[in-house]
Order: C-alpha cells, then structure tokens, then sequence
C-alpha cells in the first residue's frame, strides 16, 4: 500500500487554546515499505499515525493511499476505507477485557462479514503462525504483556491488509518480547505488508527501512536504516 | 453521575408517591363498609331462586316477610335500608333553586338506626317513626343550611305516593354525626321512615332487608333456618315461592355480590381482583424504583473500588465501609421521600387526583405514608446490603488493579434486574391495551341504534302525575318548534339500564310445533315514536304507529333475538301486563343493558288505553326523553333551549330537578368503573415504564462508559457507528425476547380473569402483544442510541489515547 501526504496540517482548538500538532508534514511511504517515525513527545508522531490510519482527519493538506484521495473523508467513509485493509498496534495492546484471545483477534473480521467458519479458519491460521493458539480460550489478563501484544498483532493482520500502524507497539514489553514483536513485524513486512511505526527506540527503528524524524510537527529528517 | 443520581431519585419519589396514592385506594375498597358498627354481625338477606321468570337473585322482600323475618327466634334485630341511598331533589325557602338530597327511606327506625350505629347530635331519633320526618347528617345540614325544623320540598323523583299532602316534603327532626368516607352510609345525607305496605302483604317486595342475630348464632344457620320456615310459610298461605336464603354481612357487601341481579345490590361494589392488582401494581412499581437503584448502585461499584480499597489498606474497618453503604442507601432514600411528599401534594390539588375514589390527601392517611416508607427503608436498607459486601469483598490489592467494571457476575445481576423490568412493562402495557380496547367496545359497540346526537332528560315524576293525561304530546310540540330538536320520544325508565325487570308469560296465537309458550323478557315501555327517533331499525313486520295508543291493549315489538329464542311471529300475542298485547314486528337486536350482563329477551312495549294514560294509572307516567337534534345545530343552544322549554312548561320545576345529557355520557356514567379503571392502569402502567426506562437509561449510560475503550477500538477495528448501536441494542433485545415470552403468558392470565366480568368482550387481538413488543423495543432501542450517542460519535483515538 502506498501512502502519500503533502503539507499535512493539524490543529487542535480548544476555546483556550490552540495547537499545532503537525504543521505541513510532506512523507511518502512506498509500498511495501517499513517506515519508523521518531521524534520526541509531543512532536506530533501519534496524530500523524492516527491520519495515516484514517483515524482522524487533517486540518488541511493531501493525504493519497495507492493515489486515491483520502484527506476530508467523512467518518463513515474513512471507516469503510479502513476495514480490512489497515491493521492497528498500539503500545498499550488494547485488547478488550471481556472478550478471549480469539474472540480479540475475530473482532476485524466481524465487520468484514465474514462467516462463522470463515473467520474460525482465519483466526487458527494467525494464532498458529505468532504461536499463540494454545492461549485461544484465555482472556488478556491471563497473558504476558509479550503475549497479549501477539494477540495485538494476530488481531491487525487476521484482515491480511496492506498496511499495518504500530503506535511504539515494544513500549510496554520488556526487551525479549520486544525482540519478539519486531521480528514477527519485520516477517509480516518481508511478507510484503507495508508498516509505519511510531517509536521512541533506537534499537525498533532499527528493523525500518526508512527512519522519519519529526519535531514540532515538522519532518526534519529522513534516514535509511541499515538492518 | 449526577443525571443518573437525579435521574434515580426521581424514579424512587414517582413510586413512592404514586405506591402511596394506590395503597390509599386499596385501603379505601379493602376496608370499604368494615367501619360500620358490627359490620360482621349485620347482613343483607338475599333470595335465590327463580325470579320474575328470570334472574336468579333478588334483594328484596315483601313486607309480610320482613314481619315473619323479624319474629325468628335467633334474630335479634332486622332492619331495612338502601345504603346506597336515592338521589332526589328538594328546596327550601331559602334555596329554591334546590339541591340534591341522597336518601334513604328505612323501615323500623329504632332498630334499623341501632344496627348501623348511628349517632345523633342533635334533635330526637324517636320522631322518626313519623311519616315525612327526617334525620339528616352534620355535613348535609351544614351544606344546605338545614337545621332541627326545616322544612324542604321534594322537587323530583319522589318515591313517596302522593296519598298525603305531608309527603310531598320533609322536616328535619334529627342530626347524626357522619359516617366514615369509606361506608355506603358516607355518602348518605338523610333517612326518613317509610312503610306504605301490608304487613300481610306477601306480593309486594320493596326491602332491603338487613338481619342481626342473636349472639352465638351464624349466618349459616340464619341462611338454613329462614329457608326451611319460609317455605313451610309459604305452603300456609298457599304461595308458590321457592327461595333458598343467603346472608352476605355488611363489611362483606362491597366485594361479595352475586352478578346478574334484577335491580342490583343496594351497596357499593369493588371487584378484588381489581383491588389486589391495583396493589400488586404498587408493589411492582416500589420494585421496578429499587431495582433501578440497585443497578445504580451496582454500576458505581467500579468507579468507588478504588476508593473502598484504598480506604481499607489506609486502615478503615469493613463493617465502618459497609454502614457507609447502608447510611447512603438512607439519606438518598430520605431525598426521594421529600420529593414523594411533594409529589403528592400536587397531584391532591390536581385533575388526577379525580381518578381516585377518595382523597389522597395525606393529612388523611399519614399512617399508610408512614408504612410505605417504612417499607420503602426496608428495601433500601435490603438492597444496600449487596453492594456493600460485594464492593467490600474482595482483596484491597487486587481490588485497586483489577478491572471489575464490567465482570460478568455484576453484567449478569444488571441484566436479570433490567429483565424484570422488562417483564413488568410487557405485562402492564398488554393489560392496559386490552383494558383500554375493552372500553373502546363497551363505548363503541353497536347498540342496534343511533347515537349520534341524542340527548336525554329524566323528568320529576311530579310533573307527569296529571290526572287523565300526559303532557307528552305537547312538550314534544314545544321542543321541536324551532328547528333545534328533530324529534322526541318518551320512555319509562332508561334504556340502557341493568335495573330492567324481566316477566315471564305465555304466548298466545300458533307456535311452531314442540316449541313452548312459555317465554321471559324485558318489555320496555315506549312512546309510539320511539323506535323511529332512536334509529332501531325493524327487519319484520312494522313499526308502532299511533293507532297503538288509541287501541285497547297497545303492541309490542320484539327483538330478532328473542324471535329466534321462542319462535315468535306476528301472529302471537303476549301480556306484558294484564291483557295480551299483539306482536307487530321485530327489530334489530338492541343493547338495552349493560354489557356486563347477557342481552335477554327484550321488547318494545306501546301501551294502549287499558294501561296508559288512564286516570289511577300514574305509575306508568314516561318521563324519559330521548331528543334527536337536528344535523348541524349547536349543542350548547339546543341543551339551552331544551331546558328553558321545560322550566316554561312545568311552572316552579327548579333548575336543578332535571339534567340535559348527551346519551354517551349517560353510557360512560353506566361504564364509569371500567373507565376509571382503565386511565389508572393506563397511568401506572405509564409510570411504571417510565420509572423502568428512566432506570435503564441511567444503566446504558453507565455501561456505554464503562465500554467505551471495548466501543473506541471495534471502531478502530472497522465498526461503524450503527455497528456499535446495534451491538449495544441487541445485548438489550435479547433480553426483551426472553422477557415477552415470559410475560404474554402472565399478562394474558391477567387480561382473561378480568374480561370474566363481562358477557360481551373484545377478542384477544394478537397486533396488542406484536404493539406492546414494538413499543418496548423501540423504547430500549431509542433509549440506547439517545443514552449512549455521544460516547458512540466520540472519536475513538482520543479514548484509546486517554486510556493510554
């Protein structure tokens, strides 16, 4: 999946206050392409991720996935856009409490109107390949955080999209889950799944193909990372 | 959380006030003739047998009876009253406008006084064995400005015969103290003596007769003996009555009455099953309430965990937490009460407060207040006790990190909760649509006539006792000059009315073969015109003509109903009085009673010269009219111009002697419970649901918070903002399934043990169920998108990133 933003601008207005998260922010990611987005807190890296992933929309500028226009949707639009072709991780899991592992990873599948058998079939295949199959009936406080972020990720890629946004998804995992969950991210993008990822490590950056820095929500710099 | 607070304790003060108000009815009916002194130990005598060819109870004994009655040796006393009393009108001097006196004439006054504990403050109770004598209560004496030696005029409706000048008014010599609201003889304003019969008179049955035994007798043996004596009785006077006696003692009369009795039973009647609903629906209501806070307080358990436990490892004992509970439980319910207190007060000084057949005042009845609130702590301190164990029960560590916010033990509680409230819904809204259907057909069915524009007037059966003739002809003339009134007609008594009396008589003429001549009906006598003017159509045969009044015997027409009953033709003839009457033609099946009660056999009668109009022959004065008015007219001019007629026609008739009505409302008047019932079931059933809902919305809008990082990433993860309503309404729809299954079942239970009161019912439309469904769904529906809309619509990123 390709993505493509120019002049991207977000602004956030309260009656006091108003603040520019990104201030004309101008990437391309290729496709099949793993971009990291660093910066420090606060420089807009979480705001650009949640409009690349159609979360939100930008106050102005361009925003093409694979040419097509997508800055300026309207919610449902964007909501259709996304379904099955844009895969989320974030830092903290956000697995819902209530549900068991495998109920967690058919969520996406259930608004793509698959059947029953279907999604079955499609949920044993992901636990099986991030070794999580054993954990199906368990709820997430039954899992390690290392676990739990596999479910995370079973759960983005059960769709097979195009396009997979981490939000500094090794963040709440000690350093050998974090390991972990880079390499099955760097498989999933050897597999041809473009991802964009927001981290503050070094070390994750590491696995992109492509590091873009931001500050003030500006791009100041892009590096290519050498695995 | 201060909406869901607000919003609790509203729902909490609703049904407390509202519990309030029914339990003052209920107490009202329950209690209703008890008060009366030895209301166990005073009983109506009631005959059942086989009377005036039809009905099965009669109320009444001749004056020979209450004689023979009176000298049983375990009686101690019998007296004869109608506690339901007769409205008539009178004037005095100083008010001849007049007013409405409610009265009735008692038989043995010393005994029949004792009985029922009267009380005088005033004047001698003695005078009153004297003709035209009257002993009247404080608050009628205070209210018409009477006083010991008042003289009033009777304006209308006498029962009194006019073969002495005296009768025609009253003297009062005599104040009693009133009686309690809630007795037949509360709204008695004045008795006087009466005894025009026979002592050997066995034909004439004119009393209501009340028996008090001797102590360590029962009812029973009462019912027995007087049974077995009577009839030994009537073999020595050579009568053929066969009466089996029964006794129903005074605080018994308001719920125990047999149906189907010719005049009816001369007492208030309440129905139990309705009484027992009413508090049943009062006890739903002060559960649906506590259930809601129930669930309040259960949905707040998550957000307070933190806090209890947090406490706790700070040092504070458990039971110190639980009282906290407990105490909080109180002073929100105390809130409530305050608010239940205003509330009542309100809807006292209101409209509503006219659907109720006593005063809800509570300077009346503090003391079922105070139960209700003393039960109303009950509840509270019961359904406080569960949260706080459940909050204080777990480890305080775990407590403080866990998620308990929607764990599965505390969703199921809530939905059990909410599901009974669900199936109390279901059941009230059927029952009150099939209530309100029923008294749509009592209003609406077709009565074999026209309704449409016809007024009634009852006139003073004074104006109609003129020698030799009846003023008919001529006031009809007087009513139509103008255009306003189309036609009158003229009848003995009401049409529509359970007080008919039904005759059993031979037919005359051919009958088809093994048919029998036997036959009992009603006959209804009528002017010549009156078929024509109400609209009855004749399906054989013709209708009466004036040639009828002019002829010996006059005519009848009878029902097709009855036609077919006892294969009657045009070419027999039947008595309805003295001399048979021939039958001219058959009519359309008229409704001509309630429909409480089976139609009957029913006819027309046009009386001729032997029976009408004839000097001697008053009782048979017609001084009901029916008014058809002309199509397009005012009614407020014609009802003016109907009562200025009448006030010129009939010189000194006062204002207040005669009312104007329109027909329905004389319908309505005949069906006035079942209205009343229905608007109160109606307004429960309403603030039932409303409590209910108000409940549920306060639950979704807890839940939907509690859900809204589970709502924030289903979106994230594709799901449209209809996806996540219909997920949050079907957890709900599921429920309500459930609960309609279980409830149509109750409510038609309910639907069918009252539709027994009736003999002509609407049918068990199967749209009642699929509407109250439909509505409750749509209200759960509509209440979870209203309730949960803004969470919903939030943009899911800013919840997952304030969660992170």
């Amino acid at each position: 999946m390709k993505l493509l933003t120019e002049n991207l601008e977000k602004v956030f207005r309260t009656e006091l206050v108003e603040t520019v998260a990104l201030n004309g922010v101008s990437i391309n990611v290729n496709d099949g392409e793993f971009v990291a987005i660093m910066g420090p807190s606060g420089c807009g890296k979480s705001t650009l991720l949640n409009i690349l992933g159609l979360l939100d929309n930008p106050t102005a500028g361009s925003y093409k996935i694979d040419d097509v226009e997508v800055a300026g949707l309207k919610e449902r639009e964007r909501t259709a856009y996304r379904r099955g072709k844009i895969g989320f991780v974030f830092q903290s899991f956000n697995l819902i409490e209530e549900m068991t592992v495998e109920e967690n990873i058919a969520l996406p599948l259930t608004y793509l109107k698959y059947s029953s058998a279907e999604r079955k079939k499609m949920v044993e295949e992901v636990m099986l390949s991030l070794n999580i199959a054993h954990r199906a009936k368990h709820f997430p406080n039954q899992l390690s955080g290392g676990q739990q972020q596999r479910v995370a990720i079973a759960r983005a890629v059960v769709t097979k999209p195009g396009l997979i946004l981490a939000d500094e998804p090794t963040g709440n995992l000690d350093s050998k889950n974090g390991s972990d969950v880079m390499s099955i991210l760097s498989e999933l993008n050897r597999q041809g799944t473009t991802i964009v990822m927001v981290t503050h490590s070094k070390k994750d950056a590491k696995y992109a193909n492509r590091v873009i820095n931001l500050f003030d929500g500006l791009v100041v710099d892009t590096l290519e990372e050498q695995m | 959380m201060p909406v869901v607070a607000t919003l609790n304790i509203v729902g909490l003060a609703v049904a407390i006030a509202v519990a309030y108000m029914i339990f003052v009815q209920v107490h009202h009916e329950l209690s209703f003739n008890k008060d009366v002194k030895d209301a166990d130990r005073s009983a109506l005598i009631i005959g059942k047998g086989d009377f005036f060819g039809g009905s099965q109870y009669n109320m009444y004994m001749s004056r020979a009876a209450v004689e023979f009655v009176k000298n049983i040796p375990m009686v101690e006393r019998v007296g004869s009253i109608n506690l339901l009393g007769k409205r008539r009108g009178a004037c005095t001097e100083d008010n001849p406008d007049g007013f409405v006196l409610n009265m009735s004439n008692i038989l043995y006054p010393t005994e029949t006084l004792s009985m029922f504990g009267f009380e005088f403050v005033d004047g001698d109770s003695t005078t009153l064995n004297t003709y035209g004598n009257v002993a009247i209560s404080e608050s009628a004496a205070a209210k018409y400005n009477l006083k010991i030696g008042s003289r009033f005029a009777h304006t209308y409706n006498e029962e009194i015969p006019d073969f002495n000048d005296s009768w025609n008014y009253g003297v009062v010599t005599a104040v009693y103290r009133d009686f309690p609201e809630n007795c037949d003889l509360g709204n008695m304003d004045a008795v006087g003596f009466y005894d025009r019969n026979d002592l050997n008179d066995w034909s004439n049955w004119n009393y209501n007769v009340y028996v008090q035994l001797r102590e360590g007798y029962t009812f029973a043996e009462f019912d027995s003996v007087l049974t077995k004596l009577y009839a030994e009785e009537m073999k020595r006077v050579k009568r053929d009555d066969v009466i089996e006696y029964l006794t129903v003692p005074v605080g018994e009369l308001y719920y125990n009455q047999p149906a189907g009795v010719d005049y009816g039973i001369p007492s208030s009647r309440g129905d139990l099953s309705t009484t027992i609903s009413l508090a049943a629906i009062a006890v739903v209501l002060l559960l649906v309430a506590f259930i809601n806070y129930l669930n309040f307080v259960m949905s707040l358990i998550p957000l307070r965990m933190c806090s209890v436990n947090t406490r706790r490892i700070m040092g504070e004992q458990i039971v110190s937490l639980r009282l906290n509970f407990i105490a909080e439980s109180f002073i929100f319910l105390l809130v409530a009460v305050a608010v239940a207190l205003f509330i009542i007060e309100v809807v006292s000084g209101s409209a509503v407060s006219s659907l109720f057949i006593t005063s809800v005042d509570v300077a009346k009845h503090g003391g079922i207040l105070l139960l209700i609130i003393a039960a109303a702590m009950l509840f509270a301190f019961v359904v406080s006790l569960y949260p706080a164990w459940y909050i204080t029960s777990f480890s305080p560590a775990l407590a403080l990190n866990g998620n308990f916010g929607r764990s599965r033990k505390g969703a199921m509680l809530r939905t059990i909760l909410i599901g009974a409230q669900f199936l109390v819904s279901f059941v009230l809204i059927i029952v009150a649509l099939f209530v309100w259907l029923q008294n749509r057909y009592l209003m609406s069915a077709d009565m074999g006539f026209k309704r449409e524009l016809l007024l009634t007037v009852e006139l003073p059966r004074k104006q109609f006792f003129i020698e030799g003739q009846t003023p008919r002809d001529e006031l009809a003339d007087r009513l139509k000059a103008g255009g306003i009134v189309k036609d009158v007609a003229f009848s003995n008594g009401d049409f529509v009315t359970n007080k008919r009396w039904t005759v059993g008589r031979t037919i005359e003429g051919p009958l088809p073969p093994n048919a029998s001549a036997d036959i009992m009906f009603s006959p209804f006598q009528v002017s010549w015109n009156f078929l024509q003017v109400l609209g009855v159509d004749i399906v054989e045969g013709r209708d009466f003509s004036p040639e009828e009044v002019q002829s010996g015997n006059g005519a009848l027409i009878f029902t097709e109903a009855a036609k077919l009953q006892y294969h009657l033709s045009t070419d027999n003839s039947v008595a309805p009085r003295g001399t048979a009457a021939p039958i001219v033609g058959f009519c359309r099946n008229v409704n001509a009673r309630s429909l409480h009660e089976k139609q009957g056999a029913f006819a027309f009668y046009c009386m001729g010269q032997d029976e009408h109009g004839v000097p001697g022959k008053k009782y048979y004065a017609m001084r009901n009219l029916y008014i058809r008015l002309a199509a397009g007219v005012d009614v407020a001019d014609a009802v003016a111009h109907i009562r200025k007629t009448i006030i010129e026609y009939f010189p000194g008739i006062t204002p207040a002697a005669f009312d104007v009505e329109f027909f329905d409302e004389v319908l309505r008047r005949q069906y006035e419970r079942e209205q009343r019932l229905g608007l109160m079931v109606g307004l429960f059933a309403f603030v039932v649901i409303v409590v209910s809902f108000m409940g549920l919305f306060a639950i979704v809008l807890f839940e939907v918070k509690f859900m809204e990082r589970e709502i924030a990433l289903r979106r994230v993860n594709g799901a449209l903002v209809s996806d996540i309503l219909l997920l949050l309404s079907s957890r709900f729809i599921m429920v309500l399934v459930v609960c309609f299954i279980v409830a149509a079942p109750i409510a038609t239970c309910f639907i069918n043990v009252w539709l027994q009161e009736f003999a002509y019912k609407t049918p068990l439309y199967w749209w009642v169920y699929a509407a109250a469904f439909l509505a409750v769904a749509l209200l759960v529906v509509g209440i979870v998108i209203v309730s949960s809309w803004r969470v919903v619509t939030q943009n899911p990123v800013e919840v997952i990133n304030e969660v992170q």
